[in-house]
């Protein structure tokens, strides 16, 4: 190491070279495959770990080596500026961005990162309340981006790239300088005691918990520790996407018709789809260790294993439902006020003359179409419990690499293909749906097996949980089917069939039962 | 009552040491006459000891008759303690003059006792005679 | 006869080769103080460990309370309160939060006292439990123990790196506890010191083996140190009868022995030497002693 700039580089690196790894696979497979929503996955999910590298607070293990707090601060935000900046090059021409500049956005990004930085570690104190922050900081810079755009075109000089362009340099120079004043003052162990933003967030925070009331019942109790721990992973993440993502692409879409459909279809996939993910980690004891164990804070609570699972999955329920309510509110402003809803209005009208002109049928569609979409959110987030909870690592490990390998591979080879393949012989499509049939009977079969020696009230609540999920998926799945078979020549009762199966096999039902076992095996080794 | 540091690594169990300051206190007038002690559970949440030494400890100076375990109340030390102490340093000196001119005498232990214990019973059958006839 | 609080019955544990428990039985009456003591790696937290449910016992039998800990948990850790060397507390729960969940588990948690005890060790309660300091934790982790005045209070290491001030607390739990009637506690620590102070049953356990499990007051009696100088000095140990371990060099050597043979002067002029002092051996000798025989 010839200099402290380049130890502290190296430190950076050292430590995420796994992740900048992964960063650059996802790059170079965006770039070669053609522009399709597997791509644009692809380009949100490299930028979306790009933050995640630089998402630590300030480094305190620093502080006591000889290098200034200028060093100390000026290396880490500006690298992560600079990165996000050659992400945003390797990426350059895959997507357009609408009529905006390419230098006026990578301004922006580099803004957002150091605003971003500067924010995570000034708000320390603050704790959940940090992201409300973090939001309303992407909400502003978002905000300066598409000032230019905003009707009526061309902008007057003040709103003009070049004139926001200076106020978002101006607004990350004052970041750095207040994150630069903040370290600093931290190093030293604080400083006169000025009224400021970080102890009254604690302080709020605070008098919350403190006014709270004693919990009614053990299982009260652990949800709210299950919740606390992992409970807003999901909508935070899910309101990040929509934040950062699909808002700034309605906007550039609001001419396009079919694309805000498209756009809308995405918004609504989004929390199954980052389900996914999260759900592997929801599925492990503890949410942010990479351990297996159940820690023994919660293994000595007098609490049965159906009791600790039964809050995971309250707690995955919860997080399920604030995503889509989330998604609702993103849907609720966006619809209104500037989507373009061509698209939506032609399928809607189709919708209604095939249920009899009614518009009870379609808002009833839609609103069985959300309540199936949460639960087949909750479904991915519970999916990998009995791996999770056993505590074997192989088991867990494999469960989730081969989930992700048929992720990947569904993506690659383009999955729509294989439907269409089933669909169109009624061989095949018999086939099919025998051994869907076989698979059918083989679950509820297994669930009856694995929960003949659970306690009564818990099978009654999952079974009500079963049923009411698999009841709206039921719903979309004879919805799809009487809007397919108008357009696609197919054998029509077989592919009912074929859907009804479908929507029974989609729930988790055996492994909710396992799942209590399984953790026994681990709370008991 | 002056601090008391136990010492698990002398060879002294921990009861004897817990009553020989006892007792050194209550000698000494630390803790007087008639006062009460600390009960079982403060004694040992002070001293970090199980309370089974200290009731072991109590217990042993209730058979030396020096404190009185009131039960329901707590443990006092005796009333006559003190007053007996007192006395006892007083009578010392005394029994050691009778002592030693028994002793000049050429009389041997088992002798100067038997003379001791005849003469007490002398007086204790002159006191019961005394009491009959009033 | 009052039913024993803890009944293990012939149990063993190995860890692929290594056997951590050795065929250990022990019964632990009500309302006494079990100090637990052994090396690093004897097996006492893994004792400890099944008592809690945490392991399975794999052969022979664990009863808490008369019942299984695996498979009743709510009826043995319900009154069982634990403290470990290193609690693991959440980091991002605050003080009250934690006593606040902690309290939902125990019908008998007493808030007065659990308020009375966070006074006492000033903590607080707004505090987040990553800002707080090792002895801070222990603290913490003992008031979300024993508010609830558990029947059975297991304490594995709690004092280990602790300052003397912490460590006084905790034993001064511990003696609350046992001073109301019934309660027991189960003391694991390196400090034997403490242990002496304030058990009244010690069990020592030596590569998974329960060397001595008995009253302390019997196994102190048992034991005494006897100080000899012997006349020619010795290279090796000399063989002393009776002795459990021989120390020392040269002339002066020091022997723990059995205390039942009475050392007297004649005796150690046969082995040719002179007793220089003979006193009760005090816990930290006989463990020391009992650990390095094999």
């Amino acid at each position: 190491m010839r200099s402290p700039t380049s130890a502290l580089l190296w430190e950076i690196w050292r430590r995420h070279r796994s992740t900048a790894a992964v960063i650059a696979a996802v790059t170079a497979t965006g770039r070669v495959l053609e522009p399709s929503a597997l791509v644009s996955m692809l380009w949100m999910v490299s930028f979306l770990l790009v933050f995640g590298i630089f998402t630590y607070p300030i480094p305190y293990r620093l502080f006591t080596l000889p290098v200034s707090t200028l060093r100390l601060v000026a290396v880490p935000l500006i690298t992560g500026a600079a990165s996000v900046e050659l992400l945003n090059v390797m990426w350059l021409g895959r997507f357009l961005t609408g009529p905006t500049s390419p230098w006026f956005v990578a301004g922006l990004l580099g803004a957002l990162m150091i605003c971003y930085q500067a924010a995570f570690w000034m708000l320390e104190r603050a704790g959940p309340l940090r992201f409300v922050v973090l939001g309303a900081v992407a909400v502003v810079v978002f905000a300066i981006g598409l000032a230019p755009s905003f009707p009526p075109t061309p902008p007057p000089p003040w709103r003009s790239e070049p004139a926001m362009a200076a106020a978002v340099t101006g607004l990350s120079a004052l970041a750095f300088l207040l994150a630069w004043r903040h370290t600093a003052r931290v190093r030293c162990g604080g400083g006169p005691a000025a009224p400021r933003i970080e102890p009254f967030l604690a302080l709020a925070g605070a008098r919350w918990s403190r006014t709270q009331r004693a919990f009614a019942s053990p299982a009260a109790a652990h949800f709210w520790f299950e919740w606390r721990c992992s409970g807003l992973v999901l909508p935070v993440v899910v309101g990040g996407v929509l934040l950062a993502v699909i808002a700034p692409q309605s906007w550039f879409m609001r001419d396009d018709a079919d694309g805000s459909f498209r756009l809308l279809l995405g918004a609504l996939a989004t929390p199954i789809v980052l389900a996914v993910p999260v759900g592997m980690a929801f599925a492990r004891p503890t949410f942010w260790s990479e351990d297996l164990s159940l820690p023994a804070f919660v293994a000595v609570r007098p609490l049965t294993d159906e009791d600790i699972v039964a809050a995971k999955m309250k707690t995955a329920a919860a997080s399920a439902a604030l995503s889509w309510l989330l998604v609702l509110s993103f849907l609720a402003v966006w619809l209104p006020l500037w989507a373009n809803l061509d698209g939506l209005s032609q399928f809607a009208i189709q919708l209604w003359s095939f249920h009899g002109q009614s518009i009870a049928a379609v808002y009833g569609i839609a609103a069985v179409v959300v309540i199936a979409g949460v639960f087949v959110t909750f479904r991915f987030l519970v999916s990998r419990l009995c791996s999770g909870l056993s505590g074997i690592r192989a088991l867990f490990v494999s469960s989730v690499t081969s989930a992700v390998i048929a992720v990947i591979a569904w993506l690659v080879f383009d999955g729509m293909r294989l439907p269409v393949w089933i669909l169109a012989e009624p061989a095949r499509m018999s086939a099919v749906v025998w051994i869907l049939s076989a698979a059918t009977i083989a679950k509820f079969w297994l669930a009856a097996w694995f929960w003949r020696r659970a306690a009564p009230q818990h099978v009654w609540r999952t079974l009500l949980v079963w049923g009411a999920g698999t009841t709206s998926l039921l719903a979309v799945a004879l919805v799809f089917w009487g809007a397919a078979r108008i357009y696609v020549a197919l054998d029509v009762l077989r592919f009912k069939a074929l859907m009804i199966l479908v929507a029974l096999l989609a729930l988790p039902l055996a492994r909710v039962g396992l799942a209590a076992r399984c953790l026994s095996r681990n709370r008991h080794r | 009552m002056a601090a008391l540091r136990l010492n698990t690594a002398s060879g002294t169990p921990l009861y004897l040491q817990l009553v020989e300051h006892l007792k050194h206190s209550i000698a000494t007038g630390a803790i007087k006459a008639g006062e009460q002690l600390p009960s079982v559970r403060k004694m040992a949440e002070d001293l970090l000891i199980n309370p089974n030494t200290v009731v072991r400890a109590y217990r042993d100076l209730e058979s030396e008759g020096i404190v009185d375990l009131r039960h329901g109340s707590g443990v006092f030390v005796g009333e006559s303690v003190a007053a007996r102490t007192d006395l006892m340093k007083k009578a010392e000196p005394i029994v050691r003059a009778a002592v030693d001119r028994l002793e000049t005498l050429n009389l041997g232990e088992e002798d100067i006792r038997r003379l001791m214990e005849n003469e007490l019973a002398v007086r204790r059958t002159a006191r019961q005679t005394r009491k009959r006839r009033a | 006869m009052r039913e024993p609080v803890v009944a293990v019955t012939g149990l063993s544990r190995a860890f692929g080769a290594m056997k951590a428990l050795n065929d250990v039985t022990l019964e632990l009456p009500p309302g006494r103080v079990f100090g637990l003591v052994g090396e690093n790696g004897a097996g006492k937290s893994t004792l400890i460990k099944h008592l809690l449910g945490l392991w399975r016992a794999e052969t022979g039998r664990v009863r808490v309370f008369g019942l299984d800990p695996v498979s009743e948990p709510i009826a043995v850790l319900g009154r069982v309160g634990y403290l470990s060397e290193q609690p693991d507390l959440p980091g991002w729960m605050r003080v009250a939060e934690l006593l606040r969940y902690t309290q939902a588990f125990y019908p008998q948690w007493d808030t007065t006292y659990a308020a009375q005890l966070l006074n006492q060790f000033s903590l607080d309660p707004d505090a987040r439990v990553k800002t707080l300091s090792k002895g801070q934790r222990a603290r913490l982790g003992l008031i979300a123990a024993e508010a609830h005045r558990p029947d059975l209070l297991i304490l594995d290491e709690p004092s280990s790196g602790l300052d003397p001030i912490v460590r006084r607390d905790i034993l001064e739990a511990i003696i609350r506890t046992v001073t109301d009637e019934g309660r027991t506690v189960i003391f694991s620590s390196h400090l034997l010191d403490e242990v002496e102070r304030v058990s009244d049953y010690v069990a020592m356990l030596h590569r998974g083996v329960l060397k001595l499990c008995a009253p302390l007051d019997d196994i102190k009696g048992q034991h005494r140190r006897i100080a000899l100088r012997f006349e020619v000095p010795h290279a090796a140990p000399p063989d002393v009868p009776g002795a459990i371990r021989v120390e020392g060099s040269g002339r002066e050597w020091t022997v723990i022995c059995d205390a039942t043979r009475i050392y007297t002067p004649a005796l150690a002029d046969s082995v040719g030497a002179t007793i220089v002092d003979d006193r009760p051996a005090s816990l930290d000798e006989i463990f020391v002693a009992h650990a390095a025989v094999n």
